[in-house]
C-alpha cells in the first residue's frame, strides 16, 4: 500500500494552517489577504480550465461544460451531491466535500470563510459561468451548502448531452493534487509575502511546519517543488491503492505529548525509573497497558524477595543473619544462572539491591503496608501489598504524567536515535504520538503459552518493539517455570504448590505421576533445594524427566501428594499458613481464590494436579550496566531486559526490576540533560508504521486474530515449553514463520471500530509475540545441548565446552538474525569452567561447583 | 444455559442484548471470564469485555461487572453456580463499550 502525499485532503488543511497562522498574526487584514489570494487562484484555474474546452461545446458556456472539463477529482465517497434537474435551472446540493470534512474533524472550520465562496465565484469567473452560484453555504449556518444555476442553456438535450460526454471524456482533464496544491500554495505565498514580507514569510513557515506533522515530508516537499516535474512520476504516486480506501495515515494520529522521557511499563521498574527521573528534574510520561501499580506480574508476586543477609543487616538495619554476603550472592547467582549472566549486570543487581529495597519498604510504610521480615533477608507480603507500595510512589510525585490502558505500537527512530513513540489508548481507540529525548521500555517479559501462572497479555511488546527499532535480543531461549495448580479448578494456574512449599516447611509431600506412583526423586533433591529460588528449576527438571518418560498425565502434569504427613500436621501446618497469609489475604484464600477444596484434598490424602507453567522470562533487550540498549536514547528495565540471570533466575525479579528502574531513570535523566531538543520525527515512518497498525481493517482473508493467538499458543505449549527436542522446535519454527503470514495478509477484523477493539488489539499483540517465538525458538535450536531452563530431550547434558555463549537476536529489513557471543566478564569475575555435565542435575549437585546457599 | 449480554455502542449509547445457547458441557470449569473468552472466540469476535493485564485470580478486579444484577468479578465468579447468566456492564464508571467500563477514580 502507497501513501497518498496530496489529495483534496491535503488542499483543506494546507489552506487552513495557512489561514490560521496568517490570521492569528496579522488579524482582519490578514484575511482580507487571503480572501484575495483565493480569488487570485481560482480566477487563474478557472482560466486554465477553459483552454482545455474544445470549440463544439463552446455554445453551452455554463456550469456543466464546468463539471465536464473540471479539473480536479475526488476518492469514491469524499463527496455526496444531490442534483435536480428541471428545465431551465439546475440545483445542486453537497451534502459532504473533503474541505467540510478536514475542517470540521480539525475544528478548523472558522477559516473555511475564507476560502468558500470566493473560491466558487471565482472559479466560474474564470471559466466563465456568469448563470448562478452558491446560494446556501453551511458556514454561514445553513446545514448544507447548494448551488442554483439558471437558464435557457438548462434544457434536457443539454442535459443528456453532459452525460453522454461526460462518459466518454472519463476526467481525461484531471490535474494532478500534487499539481493543484503547489500552485495553491505558490499563489498563497505570494500575496501572504508581497502583503505582510518577512513576518508572512514566517507565519507561511509555521504552517508549512503544521502541514508536515500531518501529512509527511514527502508531502511538503511535493508543495515547494516545482510543479511541472510531475508528470514524470504521476503515475507512482496517484495510483495508490489508498487511494480507493481514502487512507491519509498520518490523520489517524488523535493527538501529540511532548515530554522529556517516556517510561513503557505499569509495575516496578517503571514506577522506579519514572520517580528517579521526576525527582531529577525531567518532565516524565508514564504509558502502561493496564492501570500502574494494578498489572504486570508484582501483582501475582508469590512471597517475597530477597538480599543477602550482610546488607539487609548492615545497610537496612535489620536482624539478618550476615553471614551470606555480597559476594556470596553474587557468586550464587553467577553459578545458579549457569554462567551465561552478564557479569556486570549482575553485580549491578549485588549492589544497588539494596537501595533499592529500601525505597519500595519506605513507600510501604507510607501506604500502611504490612511486610514480614525473616532473619535469611527475606521479605514477605503479598503482590497487591507490593503493588500498592509502587501506587504510593507515584502518587508522592504528582509531577508525573500517567497514561493508562494505553499500549505502545512502536518506537520512533530517526538515524538511529530515538525521537518518540506510538501508542493506542484502549479506551478511547485514539492512536497518539508521543515525542520524546529518551524512552524506557519497562514492559514485563514475554510468555507464549496458555500454560501459565503471570497476568494475561505478557505478549512480550518490549522486546519485540525494540527489536524492530534496531535494538538486540539476547537469553530468548530461556523462560522459567515452576509447579502451578491444575486442581481444584477454581484455582487453576494459580501457585498456592510453590507457596505452600515455600511456607509449609513441615510438611512433607511427594510428586506421583499419572498413574499415582511415587517419581523417583533423589533424596537429596528433595530436601537440599526445597524452598530456594533454585527448587523452581528443580521442579521442572523432574516434570521434564517425567514428560521423557511419559509420565505426565492427559494435561502434562503431575500429581502433589502430601499423604505422608499424619493428619495433626497436615492440620497445623495449613493453620499456621492461614495464619500468617491472612496479613494480606482472606484467611482461608490465596489471592482472590478459596483455599477450601485444597485443604479438604490435603487432609483427605487426595492428590492434586499440578503442572510446570510459565512464569518469567529470563531473556530479553540486550542492555549494559547502565540500562541503555544499542539504539541511541532507549533504555530497558526489569524482566523486559536479558541478562542478569543467564539460564536460571536465582535473584529476584522484583528486586532486578527496581534496581534496573532506579539505574535506567538516572541514565535516561543524565542523557536528557546532554540532549537540548526533541528529535525530529520521521514522518514517512510514522505514515507506514500506521498503515501496518490499520492493515487489519482492510485485510481480507478472514483468519481471526483470536485463533491466531490461540494457535501459536497452542504450538508453544506443545514444541517450547518445557522439554524440547530438534524435530519439534523446528517444526514449532515453521508454524510460527506460517502464522506470520497469516497475520500480515490474512488477518481480518470483524469489528470495525478503533474503541476496547479486543480482535485489534490481539492482532497487534501477534506481531510481538511471534517476533519473540521466533527469537526463542531460533536460539533453543541452536543451544543443542541443555542449560538452566533449556532441557533437551536429544541433548541432555550441559556442555560448557561449546555452549558457555550467549544468543543475540537483531531484525533488519524483516529478517529476524541469530548471533552469539561470550557473556560479559567483571573484574572480579567468576571464571569460566570447561567439561561437560551428564545433566542439568549432575551439574547443580556437583560438589566441586562449590556455592554458599 | 441461556447467557444474555448487555452490549453497547461507544457511537450512541444504544444498547442491545447478545443472546447465546451455550451446552453445560462445555461450561463446567469456566469462570465468567472464561466464557467470555469463548463467546468471543466462538460466537461473537466484536463483543468487548475488560480482558488485557488482568491477573485472572481476583486480585486486580478490574473484570468487574454484574450477573443476574450482582456485582463480582469474571475471573472468579464460576459458570456452574448459576441456571441462566444475565450479564452487564458494573455500575463503577462510564462504559465505555459493551461491558468494559471507564472506572471512576
Amino acid at each position: 500500500m502507497k501513501i497518498v502525499h496530496a489529495s483534496a485532503s491535503h488542499h483543506a488543511m494546507l489552506f487552513a494552517f495557512v489561514a490560521q497562522e496568517v490570521v492569528n498574526a496579522f488579524g482582519p487584514p490578514g484575511g482580507k489577504a487571503l480572501r484575495y489570494a483565493v480569488e487570485q487562484y481560482g480566477k487563474k484555474r478557472g482560466q486554465i480550465m477553459a483552454q482545455n474546452v474544445d470549440p463544439e461545446n463552446d455554445s453551452a458556456n455554463n456550469v456543466l461544460l464546468f463539471d465536464l472539463f473540471r479539473e480536479w477529482e475526488l476518492f469514491p465517497g469524499q463527496q455526496e451531491c444531490l442534483t435536480s434537474k428541471e428545465e431551465g435551472e439546475l440545483s445542486v446540493t453537497c451534502l459532504r466535500c473533503p474541505w467540510r470534512t478536514e475542517w470540521t474533524a480539525s475544528g478548523m472550520a472558522e477559516y473555511g470563510k475564507y476560502f468558500c465562496g470566493y473560491i466558487e465565484s471565482a472559479l466560474f469567473e474564470g471559466f466563465g459561468v456568469r448563470d448562478g452560484g452558491l446560494t446556501a453555504n453551511w458556514l454561514q449556518g445553513e446545514s448544507n451548502c447548494q448551488f442554483v444555476f439558471k437558464g435557457e442553456a438548462y434544457t434536457r438535450f443539454n442535459y443528456e448531452k453532459y452525460e453522454a460526454k461526460k462518459q466518454l471524456l472519463n476526467g481525461r482533464f484531471a490535474v494532478s493534487w500534487e499539481e493543484l496544491l503547489s500552485f495553491f500554495f505558490h499563489e498563497l505565498r505570494s500575496v501572504v509575502v508581497s502583503t505582510f514580507s518577512n513576518e508572512g514569510e514566517a507565519a507561511l513557515s509555521r504552517a508549512l511546519d503544521r502541514y508536515e506533522l500531518r501529512f509527511g515530508t514527502t508531502a511538503r516537499k511535493l508543495l515547494l517543488s516545482d510543479f511541472r516535474q510531475f508528470e514524470q512520476f504521476d503515475d507512482t504516486l496517484v495510483e495508490s491503492p489508498a487511494m480507493g480506501t481514502g487512507i491519509f495515515p498520518l490523520q489517524e494520529i488523535s493527538r501529540m505529548i511532548e515530554t522529556e522521557i517516556l517510561v513503557v511499563g505499569g509495575s516496578g521498574a517503571a514506577v522506579s525509573a519514572a520517580v528517579v527521573a521526576s525527582e531529577q528534574g525531567r518532565d516524565v510520561l508514564i504509558i502502561s497497558k493496564g492501570e500502574i501499580g494494578n498489572s504486570g506480574n508484582l501483582l501475582l508476586a508469590g512471597g517475597g524477595f530477597s538480599l543477602d543477609g550482610y546488607s539487609a543487616r548492615h545497610e537496612l538495619g535489620y536482624d539478618a543473619d550476615d553471614s551470606f554476603t555480597q559476594d556470596d550472592l553474587f557468586d550464587c547467582l553467577i553459578k545458579e544462572g549457569f554462567y551465561l549472566n552478564d557479569q556486570d549486570l549482575v553485580q549491578l543487581y549485588v549492589e544497588k539491591g539494596p537501595a533499592a529495597v529500601k525505597q519500595l519498604l519506605d513507600w510501604a510504610d507510607r501506604a500502611h503496608q504490612k511486610i514480614l521480615f525473616l532473619r535469611n533477608g527475606t521479605w514477605i507480603a503479598s503482590g497487591k501489598c507490593f503493588a500498592r507500595a509502587l501506587v504510593q510512589g507515584v502518587r508522592e510525585h504528582p509531577s508525573i504524567r500517567r497514561l493508562e490502558d494505553c499500549v505502545l505500537l512502536d518506537l520512533l527512530t530517526t538515524n538511529g536515535c530515538v525521537t518518540g513513540a506510538l501508542a493506542l489508548s484502549l479506551m478511547t481507540g485514539e492512536i497518539i504520538l508521543v515525542r520524546a529525548k529518551a524512552v524506557i521500555l519497562a514492559t514485563g517479559g514475554f510468555q507464549p503459552f496458555h500454560i501459565h501462572n503471570t497476568v494475561s497479555d505478557v505478549t512480550g511488546d518490549g522486546q519485540a518493539i525494540a527489536c524492530r527499532a534496531g535494538a538486540e535480543l539476547v537469553d530468548m531461549e530461556f523462560l522459567l517455570f515452576m509447579p502451578t495448580a491444575l486442581d481444584p479448578p477454581e484455582l487453576r494456574y494459580s501457585i498456592y504448590p510453590f507457596v505452600f512449599e515455600s511456607n509449609l516447611p513441615n510438611l512433607h509431600y511427594q510428586f506421583l505421576d499419572r498413574d499415582f506412583c511415587p517419581l523417583d526423586i533423589p533424596f537429596a533433591l528433595e530436601t537440599r533445594f526445597r524452598g530456594k529460588k533454585i527448587s523452581k528449576l528443580v521442579n521442572s527438571y523432574l516434570f521434564s524427566q517425567a514428560q521423557m518418560q511419559e509420565k505426565t498425565t492427559d494435561r502434562g502434569g503431575l500429581y502433589l501428594d502430601y499423604s505422608a504427613n499424619s493428619f495433626t500436621v497436615k492440620r497445623q501446618s495449613l493453620s499456621l499458613f492461614f495464619d500468617r497469609f491472612s496479613q494480606w489475604h482472606k484467611r482461608g484464600y490465596y489471592n482472590g481464590e478459596s483455599l477450601d477444596n485444597v485443604e479438604q484434598a490435603i487432609l483427605n490424602d487426595v492428590p492434586l494436579e499440578i503442572i510446570a507453567a510459565c512464569e518469567y522470562s529470563m531473556g530479553g533487550i540486550q542492555v549494559d550496566s547502565m540500562m541503555r540498549t544499542s539504539v541511541t536514547g532507549l533504555f530497558a528495565a526489569g524482566e523486559v531486559t536479558g541478562g542478569t540471570f543467564g539460564a536460571c533466575r536465582a535473584g529476584d525479579g522484583i528486586v532486578e526490576m527496581l534496581v534496573h528502574g532506579i539505574t535506567a531513570g538516572e541514565q535516561a535523566s543524565k542523557y536528557c540533560s546532554e540532549c537540548k531538543w526533541l528529535g525530529e520525527l520521521d514522518l514517512d515512518q510514522i505514515s507506514e508504521l500506521l498503515i501496518r497498525y490499520l492493515r487489519f481493517f482492510n485485510n481480507k482473508g478472514g483468519i481471526s486474530s483470536l485463533q491466531l493467538f490461540n494457535d501459536i499458543q497452542s504450538v508453544c505449549d506443545e514444541k517450547f515449553r518445557i522439554l524440547r527436542n530438534e524435530t519439534g522446535l523446528k517444526s514449532a519454527l515453521d508454524q510460527i514463520k506460517q502464522f506470520q503470514l497469516h497475520l500480515d495478509e490474512m488477518c481480518s477484523l470483524n469489528c470495525k471500530e478503533h474503541i476496547y477493539n479486543i480482535e485489534w488489539l490481539r492482532a497487534l499483540q501477534c506481531d510481538n509475540l511471534l517476533l519473540c517465538c521466533k527469537a526463542g525458538i531460533l536460539a533453543a535450536i541452536e543451544r543443542r545441548e541443555s542449560r538452566g531452563f533449556h532441557f533437551r530431550s536429544d541433548f541432555p547434558k550441559v556442555d560448557h565446552n561449546n555452549y558457555l555463549l550467549k544468543y543475540y537476536s537483531s531484525f533488519h529489513d524483516g529478517i529476524l538474525t541469530v548471533s552469539r557471543r561470550k557473556p560479559r566478564l567483571t573484574q572480579n569475575q567468576v571464571r569460566f569452567p570447561k567439561g561437560t555435565h551428564a545433566s542439568i542435575m549432575a551439574y547443580l549437585t556437583d560438589p566441586d561447583l562449590h556455592y554458599k546457599r | 444455559m441461556n447467557i444474555s449480554i448487555k452490549r453497547t455502542s461507544p457511537v450512541n449509547g444504544a444498547s442491545k442484548m447478545l443472546k447465546v445457547v451455550i451446552d453445560d458441557s462445555i461450561l463446567s470449569d469456566m469462570t465468567v471470564q472464561n466464557l467470555l473468552e469463548y463467546i468471543t472466540c466462538n460466537v461473537d469476535p466484536s463483543l468487548a469485555y475488560y480482558c488485557h493485564s488482568v491477573c485472572e485470580h481476583g486480585v486486580c478486579k478490574r473484570c468487574i461487572l454484574k450477573v443476574n444484577s450482582k456485582t463480582v468479578l469474571a475471573c472468579t465468579t464460576r459458570v456452574s453456580s448459576y441456571s441462566h447468566l444475565n450479564i452487564e456492564p458494573a455500575d463503577v464508571g462510564d462504559v465505555v463499550r459493551d461491558l468494559v467500563v471507564c472506572f471512576k477514580k
